[in-house]
């Protein structure tokens, strides 16, 4: 009797983990099938026939990887199949990024690549994928920059913070080489002619941390991270890094604007610092594939809930398709070129 | 006395239906999230992520909260049974635990492990709720210096964690160091030693690593050892629960468990699996008979059980009194919280005031249920030793390679546990002990960050280090422990006369 009972208890513990391993992984071994098959010309798109993986090229709870299970939640309604997030953390994007490129081109594996993991990453690092290794579906949503200080300090604008640090060296939380911390603040404090020293961190809710708690001076963070501290005044902002004034943040000057009031003529004003997040697919994916996803993701995007929780999460939605988002990351890349060759970003 | 009507109103509201099923739900998957070895807390929330979009933000972080300290419950199982840890922050309870369950008290070193948990959880809640935003401001004072001292002091005290041999216990603190440095560089961004794969430039994950060394190491050697039928212990139920002796043994580490968790979960990094260590450590200090510790101490479980269960609760207090997840977990509670449009940060308990208390007190419903969910089914899940090798083992080692690959989705991930494992397995026939290693790769990435960070900080003093007094104290006192132990046999007296902190150093001459 005894061991009926504890083979009844084992199966359940194998039915459990196979549960939460199903719920988790891929299912690769299928999807080379499924690829085989839309090769093939089909007249009527059967499509899609389980479930599709959208990678997200961070780990599990952070800014990214909340849009992708919001996108995910959302998509489920309109493609009528669930879409599993599926974490691929790890070298600035790059390895979900570069899992995306080289994946099965059957529609099943959608990736959430951010702008500079396409424009950066590929300039500095000798990486397997470039940004003509993707059909793009749409944008989703940006996430801006904004330039913030300690609440309790003196500084109050753009022009007091030049002021305040002539012949000092300003202490800047930086997340990593090549992100867009990395490009707005080399961008900004070669312009205000301010003097840096970059403290490396984590993410930018260590950056955070080390300002309130005084250990560094100043650094360029996401609104989602820094929201709750500036409304209570533990952080200062100084400006956002976008081209225009933002609608969710409409007190907020732009940094442009505030060098201006220095009398500074800011060479990238029209550039957006933002980080930019796409949905992207493996090249080799059918054209009536990549159409069905875009015509669906439109209706995604549009969908209320979805654009309540970007607006909880302090993003704006914003939908770019087809050739345009190829302009727009064109223009990235030559804004990073441009950052490379003056001011020696990426190559410390 | 605010605070407990404030908690009162919290109980209320904790106690309807949906509350207490989403509270069950939560504490029941992390329980098993717990026991399956290398499925950690942060996969099943990030599962259980979406499912909380459709409930209230209260009953979404209730779950997800319930899932993260349920696991710190269920970790000790397998680590106590077969030897095998159920995530990392049950690596030590091995020790001490699995040579318990060969003499037969597998039933009690269960029990302890449970009450232990159970005792720490609930006086770590009674810390959250009343210093959560004191305790919250002090986290802030460690910067990157004091993260550098903190990184020396630990490879000083942890480096002989076992008491083996000294050298060989330092040789695999230092390969530990030194594979701690694969990966991208933090200040550069350059590739280091990932000999152009790009999965390494992640560097190289604790948990697959911690897999190998213990688990799949064990299983490699058991499969070596010639099959023995039923050899097993039989386990009366007399035997289930602890006796007077071994109660009156695992009060005192219990309550000072406690006491290094707490604070250990206030700062970043793996805090419970390093209050584990300080724990057992502290404890084979101040025991009266350190010979038994390795060899089925009970005070080598109920100390290391309980000061995880206190790190994890406290935890909570930098997440929710200032918005700061300072682990993957709580990363996931963020998300959570998120998505309802809700920022945990220094408004958060002014604000959201229900919704903190309501999190409080289904905290110590939760940690309730864990208890009862635990004690009844000792002797269930002590019987497992009973299920012969050759069926326990295939089984736990698939769970094992999906727990490893569910954390990153990651088929590399599971390269590295069978490399780590081929290793662990010759370490243990040399008689080298893995813990130390693991001790290096963890201190290794906090040592190296605060360093580079604190001397980019002080533009290259390190004698400015000096100047904070945070910093300063802990460096002092690894220094005296250094000195101390060079210079002891010079020294007229005797060992009578040493402070157990110098005795932490564990260094022999």
């Amino acid at each position: 009797m005894k061991i009926m009972k504890l083979k009844k208890l084992f199966w359940a513990l194998g039915l459990i983990s196979i549960i939460l391993a199903g719920c988790n992984s891929n299912q690769t071994s299928e999807s080379t099938q499924a690829n085989s098959k839309s090769a093939s010309t089909e007249t009527k798109l059967d499509f899609p026939k389980k479930s599709i993986n959208l990678i997200v090229p961070f780990a599990a709870g952070g800014s990214t990887d909340t849009v992708g299970r919001a996108i995910a939640e959302s998509a489920q309604k309109y493609i009528g199949k669930s879409m599993v997030v599926v974490n691929r953390a790890g070298a600035s994007g790059t390895i979900g990024a570069s899992e995306t490129a080289n994946a099965a081109g059957d529609g099943y594996t959608v990736g959430l690549v951010t702008g500079t993991t396409l424009t950066m990453q590929p300039l500095v690092k000798q990486l397997n994928y470039n940004m003509d290794d993707f059909k793009f579906i749409s944008s989703v949503v940006y996430n801006p920059l904004l330039l913030v200080v300690d609440g309790k300090s003196k500084i109050n604008s753009v022009q007091d913070l030049i002021n305040e640090s002539k012949g000092k060296t300003l202490k800047v939380g930086h997340p990593g080489v090549g992100t867009v911390n990395d490009l707005a603040h080399t961008a900004f404090f070669n312009a205000a002619g301010i003097k840096t020293s970059n403290v490396p961190f984590k993410a930018n809710n260590e950056s955070i941390a080390a300002i309130i708690g005084g250990h560094i001076d100043i650094a360029a963070v996401h609104p989602m991270e820094s929201a709750e501290y500036i409304k209570n005044g533990q952080l200062k902002v100084l400006g956002i890094f976008t081209p225009e004034r933002l609608d969710l943040f409409p007190d907020v000057p732009t940094i442009a604007e505030e060098l201006e009031k220095a009398g500074i003529d800011f060479e990238f004003k029209d550039h957006d610092f933002s980080a930019w997040y796409y949905l992207a697919v493996p090249k080799d994916t059918p054209d009536e594939i990549v159409t069905y996803l875009q015509e669906n993701m439109k209706k995604v995007l549009a969908d209320p809930d979805f654009k309540k929780n970007a607006e909880t999460l302090k993003m704006t939605v914003k939908a770019i398709e087809g050739e345009e988002i190829k302009t727009q990351l064109n223009g990235m890349k030559e804004v990073n070129q441009k950052m490379i060759d003056k001011f020696g970003v990426g190559k410390q | 006395m605010d605070a407990l009507a404030n908690l009162a109103n919290g109980l209320m509201s904790a106690l309807s239906l949906e509350m207490l099923l989403v509270c069950f739900l939560g504490v029941l998957v992390g329980q098993i999230t717990g026991v399956l070895p290398g499925i950690g807390p942060t996969g099943a929330m990030a599962i259980l992520l979406p499912l909380s979009f459709g409930m209230g933000p209260g009953a979404g972080l209730i779950m997800l909260a319930g899932i993260y300290y349920g696991a710190m419950y269920g970790g000790s199982i397998t680590s106590i049974l077969v030897n095998l840890p159920g995530e990392a922050a049950s690596l030590v309870t091995t020790l001490d635990g699995y040579q318990m369950a060969r003499k037969g008290r597998a039933g009690a070193a269960l029990s302890i492990a449970a009450i232990g948990s159970w005792i720490a959880g609930t006086l770590a809640i009674v810390g959250l709720m009343f210093f959560a935003p004191l305790l919250a401001n002090a986290a802030l004072a460690f910067g990157p210096p004091e993260f550098f001292a903190l990184g020396v002091f630990g490879l000083i005290i942890l480096s002989n964690l076992t008491g083996g041999s000294f050298g060989k216990s330092f040789l695999m603190v230092i390969i530990g160091l030194m594979l701690s440095t694969v990966g991208v560089d933090l200040v550069t961004g350059e590739d280091r030693l990932t000999f152009n794969v790009l999965e390494l430039s992640k560097g190289i994950d604790l948990v697959p690593v911690v897999m190998g060394l213990f688990g799949l190491a064990e299983i490699f050697s058991v499969a070596l050892t010639p099959y023995q039928n039923n050899k097993m212990i039989k386990i009366k139920l007399k035997e289930m629960y602890p006796n007077k002796q071994e109660t009156k043994r695992s009060i005192w580490p219990i309550i000072r468990g406690t006491f290094v968790g707490f604070p250990m979960g206030l700062l970043p990094g793996p805090a419970g699996f390093m209050s584990t260590l300080i724990s057992y450590r502290l404890e084979k200090r101040l025991s009266r008979h350190p010979e038994e510790f390795g060899k089925g101490a009970i005070e080598g479980v109920a100390g290391p059980e309980s000061a995880n269960n206190a790190a994890s609760t406290s935890a909570m207090i930098p997440f929710l009194a200032l918005g700061f997840p300072f682990s993957p977990p709580t990363a996931l509670l963020l998300g959570g919280l998120l998505i309802h449009g809700i920022t945990p940060g220094p408004m958060f308990i002014s604000q959201h005031g229900d919704l903190f208390w309501l999190v409080v007190a289904s905290m110590y419903i939760g940690n309730v249920m864990l208890l009862i969910l635990n004690l009844p089914l000792v002797g269930v899940f002590a019987s497992l030793t009973k299920v012969p090798i050759k069926i326990l083992m295939p089984i736990i080692t698939g769970i094992m390679f999906i727990g490893a690959y569910s954390i990153n989705n990651s088929i590399f991930d599971l390269w590295i546990m069978f490399v780590f494992g081929v290793v662990g397995f010759i370490m243990k026939y040399c008689d080298y002990e893995p813990a130390p290693l693991v001790v290096g790769l963890v201190l290794g990435q906090m040592f190296e960050e605060g360093l580079r960070q604190g001397l980019i900080m002080t533009e290259g003093s390190f004698l400015m280090f000096f100047e904070r007094p945070i910093t300063a104290i802990l460096l002092g006192i690894s220094i005296l422990i250094v000195l101390w132990n060079v210079f002891k046999r010079f020294l007229p007296f005797k060992k009578a006369s040493l402070t157990d902190e110098q005795e932490d150093a564990g260094i022999k001459t």
